[in-house]
């Protein structure tokens, strides 16, 4: 059935060629890395893959305020025990610090890019940039690598387990964008399908797995899908033992998969408390996610819509009927662990659409067994021979490894030197505004920052005070880039009090007493998407002597993106 | 009674794993459904922990569902919405391997041996999905009966399993779940009358062997005694003023059998193509004479007739009619309810439709061949089963809002007059008054359809004009002189209108009812109008007590931004000032914001002085705030002392 069987019969053997070198030799030391066809593929998938990701430039969301923690912890030796960066945080909701490894990773990542770039403050910070966008293309091609092992191991076929790998990049295609710690969580998810991957859970396992549990406790607070997948697989092994498809129930405890299920939930649980937090990292997480303004406000926080164009809602409901109509036709029933962790990772994926991302690792993982079991049943004329594993497909792979990466945009970068800055963030990135406030003297690079100039040499006295507005989006790059010396709102809304974002709500939809909220945090500059504040840029336009449009993008044509599209105004007399 | 010996179709293991995508693919969009109409009013209760004292206490079991979802996740509605959808996932489960073992019985020899299977699990899937269903399962408070299905089907089930293996604990579980169904919903005597057809039909052989199980079946009325008792007990039947029983004004027993005539055709159209699905048909006509509704009337008598023959000749075909009579019954026979129809009410009779459906389909395919049959079965359940599941993703998306689902209300019946109220009620909100009158003005033309049209003293309040408020109050107290909404909404009025004094009385009224914060404050407000200050004070310290988390903040929020908007009318601000009043007074500490707000409000009243006083009160209070925010405060104060009100400065020209 499969191509993973390692053939040596005469008949399948290729003949020796050049010296005389067998390729195939399994006693050769080389054997461990022979390849297989599907594996070639699989490499050259990835490096696409890698390629793909390094030509998106790096998004403004999400990543620059998490870097700016990153540097504070450096540069204070410590983990912050509350907010660093705004005097707008009152302590009425508590600080934690989830993403220490991240951070420190994402700051050295960006740190060492920057370093290693010569030339002015712009090039050295599109070094940083570039490294980031490096690490973040290696992380998402380690996933799928790490995802493709898993589904060899589980099903046993290289060309199951690419079948998986293409599922799960058409369920996740339109998160792969977006570089933030919740990309370090994606790696650590797949980890985890490797050992669960066996039809035992292994020894080494049950040490590896809390180890790994304790790394991702610091590193975002996704830690806690795991619970969420082993708790399913154990109430779903349970209900194997004691309903079983085949033959008579088992009792639980003697069922060694369950009890290492077990074992392995309770370590994993433990693993969690090594934190600064201890225990009450489980508390503060849960807390984070019933905070009001996420779950009301945020889009990924919000239960699954439906609509009739594009959205998370077709790929999931494919999926559902994909996985309904295996089952039914498969002669290999789906056990209850299975069934369990795709209903609780689906019914995720309805309460919030960021669970998406899961699901798209989860589903391909629980389905490709009844593909691997429907394959099998495909006549044997109408199947692909066995493939050969041979040390020549891997020197292939590693040529066309290096072939694929030479388009990247990394490979670029090393030839050419940086990009411009343009190229390598996102057109939403405020950098032009951020680095003429916290630097007036530096060269201005577009038009409208000269009416910036003359406002803050005019009424500002040359250096820009107050506060700066802005959506949580447009204010990540500025937090990094002027906070704590500029008070500015920024992404990390769990932070701070549902009344405070509601405020800032009133602002951002122009509501009779925006003014007031203005004023009342000492605002001197807003930095928005003009998209999404219709009403808010009338307010303005009505008041010409107070407040100074310096950029509006609405209905921009080179700005395709309507997230990328910004409303930029100054007061012109400072409060 | 023994199992057959093979069995074809899928397993029960398969039949979980479709039935829960299915579940997941029907009701994926359901999550984001918000509390709607009786939700407010039953779920969101300030009781809501004490499932015995909460205004669900009447229906145990599911209050005491709601106060575990509460206790998980408070009012977030996800984890409700996750329990329905569980609820009803279970009963199609229950409901399928009922079907099947029911055709596997011996009374049906070995006719359905391959196909029980199928039959019973494209019957439940089709359920499962149906998008009829969705007014049980995505509105919430409409556990009450999917979980009353849900135990319904457990109790047969039961029973069928007691009879197969003549275990008696099988009976008493029966019995229990019975039970269970009547702390749901009350009337529940369909399950010992089915569970008697059930018997005869499939498993006895004669009347007289069904009566002699009198025992287990004895054992299931215990539910719906109970429930039966409860309900006299709280003179539900017999309530004046009330929604159920013989005293509901709009109909008598008579007209509301006539009526049911058209209701039960109309439920039948709905479930064979549920396109238009509507939750409130409250306008449904009355109908007073037979000549109106003969044909329908002659239609469902016939089929009653054909039902009963059936029965007496133990037809299984007859069960499927009974059931879905049975069921209706105590919604659609001469008792009368306010609401003549529902589709909720089909939850359970629609099981005989879709099981019906398919048996005949099951039949027409008879002829044809083991492929081409199989072909065009799949082919057919795929389309429908398509059909179906996307009528109840577009339907859940109705349920998003209140405002959604009442606007697709009225799109499909305008002249229901209680949505439009509830319509006019948001118009009223969103500050169009007149356009909210227009349209309580319509739904009066129906005034019979809604109980409180409390709503138009609103709108005429915000129009400025309090006489008519004032007198449109009065004249609905007179029908109901103790109604705690009604004397709290006059006593609000006379607040607004400067009548302290009488409105104090009101206040005191609508509080023995009420007993709520609001009402609290009202009163307290009342008091302190008056010059009352200690008993004003001893109000306050009551509603201090009782204010939950973020309250005070809320008033004072809502009262500054209505104090700072240049269009809003003097209803609104006179409302503002009770608000930022009563945030003031809720503190023992002084807060800075909400005495910076009571000074606002108190400029945009034109009261200076005392907006000065309070304005210096809050800078007093700001005394550890940062230099910007004290001066920002002093300037306002500056502005109070000139007698002008704080408001944005005038715009100048356009850019």
């Amino acid at each position: 059935m499969s191509d993973t069987h390692h053939q040596t019969s005469d008949a399948q053997t290729p003949a020796n060629v050049g010296a005389g070198i067998d390729f195939t030799d399994p006693n050769s030391p080389l054997a461990p890395f022979y390849l297989q066809t599907s594996h070639v593929i699989a490499v050259a998938i990835l490096m696409l893959l890698f390629v793909v990701n390094t030509a998106f430039p790096l998004w403004h969301t999400d990543v620059w305020g998490h870097v700016r923690y990153g540097q504070w912890m450096v540069e204070n030796q410590a983990i912050p025990d509350r907010e660093p960066f705004c005097p707008w945080w009152d302590g009425r909701q508590r600080f934690t610090q989830f993403y220490t490894i991240s951070h420190l990773i994402m700051y050295g990542t960006f740190a060492v890019g920057e370093r290693a770039t010569s030339g002015d403050d712009l090039s050295r910070f599109t070094g940083g940039v570039e490294a980031l966008r490096f690490l973040h293309a290696v992380l998402v091609v380690l996933r799928y690598a790490i995802l493709y092992y898993a589904f060899t191991r589980l099903t046993r076929s290289g060309v199951v387990a690419l079948l998986g790998m293409i599922a799960v990049m058409l369920l996740d295609l339109s998160n792969m964008a977006v570089f933030r710690p919740q990309s370090f969580g994606q790696v650590f998810f797949a980890l985890t399908l490797v050992p669960l991957s066996r039809e035992i859970l292994s020894r080494r396992a049950l040490i590896l797995l809390p180890l790994l549990v304790v790394i991702w406790a610091n590193t975002h607070g996704s830690y806690l899908v795991v619970h969420g997948l082993l708790f399913a697989m154990a109430t779903g092994r349970m209900a194997d033992c004691l309903f079983p498809s085949q033959g008579s129930p088992v009792k639980p405890w003697r069922d060694r998969q369950l009890r290492r299920l077990i074992l392995a939930f309770v370590l994993v649980s433990l693993a969690v408390c090594v934190n600064p937090y201890g225990p009450s990292l489980y508390a503060r997480t849960f807390e984070m996610t019933r905070h009001p303004s996420l779950i009301t406000a945020v889009g990924e926080w919000q239960p699954l819509s439906f609509t009739l164009g594009p959205g998370w809602h077709w790929p999931f409901l494919a999926s559902l009927a994909i996985v309904a109509s295996l089952s039914l036709i498969s002669q290999r029933s789906l056990s209850y662990g299975s069934l369990f962790t795709l209903l609780l990772f689906g019914l995720g994926v309805c309460v919030q659409n960021r669970m998406v991302i899961w699901w798209a690792m989860v589903m391909p993982w629980v389905m490709l067994p009844l593909v691997s079991e429907l394959i099998e049943r495909i006549p044997q004329r109408f199947r692909l021979g066995p493939s050969v594993l041979s040390f020549r497909k891997t020197m292939l792979a590693g040529a066309l490894a290096l072939a694929i990466f030479n388009w990247s945009g990394s490979a670029d970068t090393l030839r050419n030197g940086v990009p411009p800055i343009q190229d390598a963030v996102s057109g939403g990135t405020p950098w032009p505004v951020a680095r003429q406030i916290a630097d007036p003297s530096k060269g201005l690079v577009v038009e409208w920052q000269r009416d910036l100039k003359e406002i803050l040499d005019k009424n500002y006295g040359g250096t820009f005070r107050g506060a700066i507005l802005a959506t949580p989006m447009q204010g990540d790059y500025l937090m990094w880039a002027l906070a704590p010396a500029v008070p500015v709102t920024y992404a990390h809304i769990h932070l701070f009090h549902p009344d405070f974002w509601d405020e800032l709500g009133v602002v951002g939809q122009g509501n009779p007493g925006w003014w007031d909220i203005v004023d009342k945090y000492q605002v001197n500059l807003m930095v928005m998407e003009a998209e999404y504040c219709d009403k808010l840029l009338v307010e303005i336009r009505k008041r010409p002597e107070t407040w100074k449009i310096l950029l509006d993008e609405t209905g921009s044509r080179e700005k395709v993106q309507k997230l990328n599209r910004q409303l930029i105004v100054v007061r012109i007399h400072p409060i | 009674m023994t199992t057959p010996i093979t069995y074809s179709g899928p397993t029960i293991r398969q039949t979980v794993v479709v039935f829960a995508l299915a579940s997941l693919a029907a009701y994926f969009n359901s999550f984001q459904g918000a509390f709607i109409f009786d939700d407010n009013a039953m779920v969101v209760d300030p009781n809501i922990g004490k499932p015995l004292q909460g205004r669900l206490a009447g229906r145990p079991v599911v209050s005491l569902s709601f106060t575990f979802n509460y206790w998980i996740d408070g009012f977030n509605t996800r984890g409700y919405h996750f329990a329905n959808l569980l609820i009803h996932f279970l009963a199609a489960l229950t409901l399928f391997d009922l079907v099947r073992r029911t055709l596997l019985l011996p009374r049906f020899g070995s006719h359905y041996q391959t196909s029980a299977g199928w039959i019973a699990f494209i019957a439940g899937i089709l359920w499962l999905v149906h998008p009829m269903n969705t007014q049980s399962v995505t509105y919430i408070v409409q556990r009450c009966e999917s979980m009353m299905g849900l135990f319904f089907l457990a109790s047969i089930w039961c029973y069928l399993n007691g009879r197969q293996s003549g275990q008696n604990y099988w009976h008493a579980l029966a019995g229990l779940f019975c039970v269970l169904a009547s702390g749901c919903k009350e009337l529940t005597l369909a399950v010992p009358i089915l569970t008697v057809f059930y018997e005869r039909i499939f498993l006895s052989n004669s009347w007289r062997e069904t009566l002699s199980r009198w025992k287990p079946l004895s054992v299931l009325c215990i539910g719906p005694i109970l429930g039966l008792g409860l309900l006299f007990a709280r003179g539900v039947l017999t309530d004046q003023g009330g929604t159920v029983g013989f005293a509901v004004p709009r109909f008598t027993p008579w007209t509301y059998a006539l009526t049911q005539t058209e209701v039960i055709p109309h439920y039948l159209l709905l479930s064979f193509f549920p396109k238009d699905l509507c939750l409130d048909y409250i306008d449904w006509p009355v109908r007073k004479s037979i000549a109106e509704v003969w044909p329908n009337a002659l239609g469902i008598l016939l089929v009653l007739s054909v039902t009963v023959w059936g029965l007496i000749r133990s037809r299984p075909w007859a069960f499927l009619l009974a059931w879905f009579f049975v069921i209706l019954g105590p919604t659609s026979s001469f008792i009368p309810i306010q609401d003549p129809a529902f589709e909720h009410r089909m939850y359970l009779s629609l099981i005989a439709v879709v099981l019906g459906l398919v048996l005949l389909i099951e039949i027409a395919l008879r002829p044809l061949s083991g492929l081409v049959k199989a072909i065009v079965a799949t082919v057919l359940t795929i389309a429908i089963l398509v059909t179906l599941t996307g009528r109840t993703i577009l339907r859940n998306e109705d349920y998003r809002s209140e405002f959604s689902i009442v606007t697709k209300t009225l799109s499909l019946r305008p002249d229901n007059a209680r949505s439009r109220v509830i319509y006019a009620g948001y118009l009223l909100r969103s500050g169009q008054a007149e356009v909210a009158l227009e349209q309580v003005k319509i739904a009066l033309q129906r005034s019979e359809l809604v109980g409180d049209f409390t709503i138009l003293a609103n709108c005429y309040q915000e129009l400025g004009k309090s006489a008519e408020a004032e007198l449109v109050i009065r004249k609905l107290l007179e029908s109901r002189p103790n109604d705690g909404r009604r004397n709290y909404a006059l006593a609000m009025i006379l607040l607004h209108n400067g009548k302290p004094a009488e409105a104090e009385a009101y206040a005191r009224t609508a509080m023995t009812s009420l007993n709520d914060i609001r009402t609290r404050l009202a009163l307290a407000v009342c008091l302190e109008e008056q010059k009352k200050q200690d008993e004003a004070e001893a109000v306050y310290a009551e509603a201090q007590r009782l204010a939950p988390e973020g309250f005070r903040h809320s008033l004072s929020t809502s009262a500054r931004r209505t104090a700072l908007n240049p269009d809003a009318t003097p209803y609104r601000l006179r409302q503002s000032y009770l608000d930022a009043l009563a945030a003031v007074r809720l503190n023992p500490k002084d807060d800075w914001e909400e005495w910076d707000t009571f000074a606002i409000v108190l400029a945009r009243l034109g009261r200076y002085p005392e907006a000065v006083i309070a304005g210096e009160r809050a800078l007093n209070a700001a005394a550890d705030r940062s230099d910007y925010e004290q001066s920002w405060i002093a300037e306002r104060v500056k502005l109070f002392r000139a007698g002008k009100p704080y408001l944005q400065v005038e715009p100048g020209p356009t850019q």
